[in-house]
């Protein structure tokens, strides 16, 4: 199973962009809900975990040019969110577990992987 | 909090607790000044002016059922969080003014989100509250008043459900319809 698939899998993420392939390659991960300190720490080809949903998210994640989004808590994006995501070509997740929980699962995968 | 419409409810709800019986909310958006305010002004019990620096205690709190009040606190995590000011003033004769100031374009501003229906939600809650609620974005300002409102209702409650979902939909138009005008009146002179 490749990357991308042991991700969506164990996480249960759902994806909620149309019309985005899973292309880009994802190089690590991070977590947390301060935008200013994702923009400031997080590293191209990262995942992002955030509760976030607004269209910020999606600009923060074009700057830094991450892999993705996971929305923890099954919380569904805004519609401008989801569109301007499908602009940029970023695939938006959401996930039913909570950001301490997505996080912890998706150290493991990338630990297993040896990306960390 | 994910949105300051949610904060402005808890400041709205600590005011209809002291006692208030009229509300005047005003959101200010002003692009060109880089700011985004709302304030909320109460006829509450309103507080004493030395007491005002413990609302941002957490640990303080009127009310005798609980142990901790979080909503002013949070309120100023929101906005320190973007270096914005928070002003809390207690009025000469009685009631409460809340001016909360947001950089407009700070990345951690966190977004308005749905004023319409936290209005509503608020109106749909409270029988006898009166509510003027202003909205101005740059040059244009849309004016909402419960009085004016229930005149026009002649008679039909507030409350009636039908009643609530047209107002929720009234009050989101009418400001996104602040911001087309707007977007426009730029499109003509620029």
């Amino acid at each position: 199973m490749n990357l991308w698939n042991s991700i969506i899998k164990t996480l249960e993420l759902t994806l909620q962009t149309k019309n985005v392939d899973l292309e880009r390659k994802i190089r690590g991960a991070y977590c947390g809900d301060l935008l200013s300190d994702v923009l400031a720490h997080a590293s191209p080809g990262d995942l992002w975990i955030t509760i976030h949903r607004h269209r910020n998210i999606v600009a923060v994640a074009a700057l830094v040019n991450l892999s993705g989004l996971i929305i923890t808590g099954n919380r569904p994006p805004d519609p401008d969110t989801l569109e301007t995501a499908g602009k940029e070509g970023i695939p938006l997740f959401t996930t039913p577990f909570n950001n301490f929980q997505a996080a912890g699962k998706l150290y493991k995968i990338l630990s297993d992987y040896s990306m960390i | 909090m994910e949105e300051l419409s949610q904060h402005l409810l808890d400041i709205a709800v600590n005011s209809l607790e002291a006692g208030a019986t009229e509300l005047e909310i005003t959101i200010r958006e002003d692009t060109g000044d880089n700011t985004l305010q709302f304030h909320v002004l109460d006829n509450g019990r309103g507080i004493a002016t030395q007491d005002i620096p413990k609302l941002l205690d957490p640990f303080y709190t009127t009310k005798k059922h609980k142990r901790m009040g979080l909503g002013i606190p949070l309120l100023r995590e929101a906005v320190d969080r973007c270096g914005g000011t928070l002003e809390i003033r207690a009025l000469p004769r009685k009631g409460t003014a809340v001016t909360a100031t947001f950089p407009y374009d700070h990345l951690d501003r966190a977004p308005l989100g749905d004023v319409a229906g936290t209005l509503t939600a608020l109106l749909a809650g409270n029988q006898g509250l009166d509510l003027i609620y202003r909205h101005q974005y740059n040059g244009e300002i849309f004016i909402f008043t419960t009085r004016e409102f229930k005149s026009l209702l002649k008679g039909i409650p507030l409350q009636t459900p039908e009643v609530l979902v047209w107002l929720k939909n009234y009050l989101a138009n009418q400001v996104k319809e602040l911001r087309r005008r707007n977007n426009e009146k730029l499109g003509r002179t620029g």
